[in-house]
């Protein structure tokens, strides 16, 4: 056979491999530039399924396997949560008095009402499958109420965490661009020295975070091990959330700003069940 | 049905599954965020059998798969994994495989390239991730689980009739 198609058939991989490659590429360039996003919901719908029926699957046979040791720590726990109970009555007894205190001076500085936030509890069913890019894939979707660009937290050491932000839901998933991401950046303050930056996930090291953008002036005043809380500004996250805690500073002379590293607040790598958050009812 | 469709079908729904198992069961394993690439493996042992036919278009789904679960742009794990794919099944019929040494071989070259052909794609288009940081840590780790994996894997795949090399069984 001659021709187009002689040459086709003779050379039938190397055409299927330049194909594929147009293919691969033209959805690169498209996929950047945020134009394809349906294709993306639309396939994490269908194979969402299939990583919460293995998730299930898991979660199944190590439940039964750990519930034995389980109740016997479960026992100990009831006998501490018990004796804290006592304390919490106590305490809130004082926390009580403390609001009205705290409403009334708040009414005297003439403050707005903080918005309360509704928290829906989601578990962590999968991650990105590959190392380049972080996912965290949430048993949680838009028929239970998670939109886009929510702020996802946990609580871990006592201390409630900013996990990060919702950039992808299917009807029963949702997908997070978790804070380490070195495309997420959140308006960040550091909680004693209340210097403002903006956090991002470091490019260079996986897991860490970078404040930039911190006036040179807080080199005297930010402490190591300093926590680093959302700002609120952008509106994008709630004030006063947990980011981390100081780990390094670094201060270029040619730079009129801080670059400090931020070791984050929430350990990702054992990361189970976190809160999604949207505004009030 | 066509054998070399045949493979690519099983081929696919086993790359698919595998990519699945990499972001659900998978990270119970892994070791600072950082996962063993069961699929690489998988498909590394079909292109060398198969040639890169088989490996190129499995390669393609299964990268397609990996991006609609990843933040990655559509198409930056397909074109990864298509181009491992057609090259590796360049290699078909001239490799003799043993046991441990050239699983373990084969395993860690495609993991090197693997990053280096993701880096490449971060850095040419400016995408959001470490690029050639991942050189830095996780990929050596990465190579670590790849290379523990290889020999039980290949092992595992040389039971599948549908994955017998074309001639004999001088692969």
């Amino acid at each position: 056979m001659t021709g187009v198609p002689g040459f086709f058939r003779r050379h039938k991989t190397g055409v299927t491999f330049s194909l594929l490659l147009l293919a691969c590429l033209i959805m690169i360039l498209f996929s950047n530039q945020k134009v394809v996003l349906r294709p993306k919901e639309v396939g994490q719908s269908f194979f969402s399924l299939f990583q919460l029926a293995l998730n299930s699957a898991a979660r199944w046979f190590s439940g039964t396997w750990n519930s034995i040791g389980e109740l016997r720590e479960m026992r100990a726990e009831l006998e501490l949560a018990r004796e804290r109970l006592v304390e919490y009555e106590r305490a809130s007894r004082d926390l009580s008095e403390l609001r009205r205190e705290n409403q009334a001076l708040r009414e005297q500085l003439g403050f707005a009402q903080t918005l309360a936030y509704r928290y829906t509890p989601a578990q962590v069913i999968a991650r990105d499958p590959g190392n380049i890019f972080s996912t965290i894939v949430l048993d949680r979707g838009s028929r239970h109420g998670v939109r886009k660009g929510m702020p996802v937290v946990a609580f871990q050491g006592g201390l409630q965490g900013l996990v990060g932000r919702v950039v992808l839901t299917a009807a029963l998933t949702s997908t997070v661009q978790p804070i380490t991401d070195p495309n997420s950046f959140v308006a960040a303050r550091l909680a004693s020295s209340r210097f403002d930056g903006l956090v991002s996930g470091g490019a260079g090291r996986a897991g860490t975070l970078i404040m930039s953008y911190v006036k040179k002036l807080a080199l005297q005043e930010v402490q190591y091990g300093e926590l680093v809380i959302t700002s609120g500004m952008g509106q994008v996250f709630p004030e006063g959330i947990h980011i981390g805690r100081v780990r390094q500073m670094q201060a270029k002379g040619y730079e009129a700003s801080l670059e400090l590293e931020v070791e984050p607040i929430v350990d990702f790598s054992r990361l189970e069940y976190v809160f999604v958050l949207s505004y009030g009812n | 049905m066509d054998r070399d469709l045949k493979v690519i079908l099983i081929l696919s729904a086993l790359l698919v599954a595998a990519v699945l198992l990499q972001s659900t069961l998978l990270r119970w394993v892994s070791l600072k965020g950082v996962r063993p690439d069961l699929a690489l493996v998988v498909m590394v042992f079909v292109a060398v059998r198969r040639g890169s036919q088989s490996a190129q278009v499995a390669g393609f789904l299964s990268g397609l798969t990996e991006d609609l679960l990843s933040l990655s742009p559509l198409g930056f794990h397909a074109l990864v994994r298509t181009t491992l794919g057609f090259l590796y099944g360049l290699t078909e019929g001239s490799i003799f495989m043993d046991p441990i040494l050239i699983p373990v071989l084969l395993t860690l070259i495609a993991t090197i390239l693997k990053g280096l052909l993701a880096s490449l794609l971060v850095v040419v288009f400016a995408l959001p991730a470490p690029g050639f940081g991942v050189f830095a840590g996780p990929l050596w780790i990465e190579a670590g689980y790849n290379l523990a994996l290889a020999p039980f894997v290949f092992a595992a795949l040389r039971l599948i009739k549908a994955f017998r090399p074309r001639e004999k069984e001088r692969v």
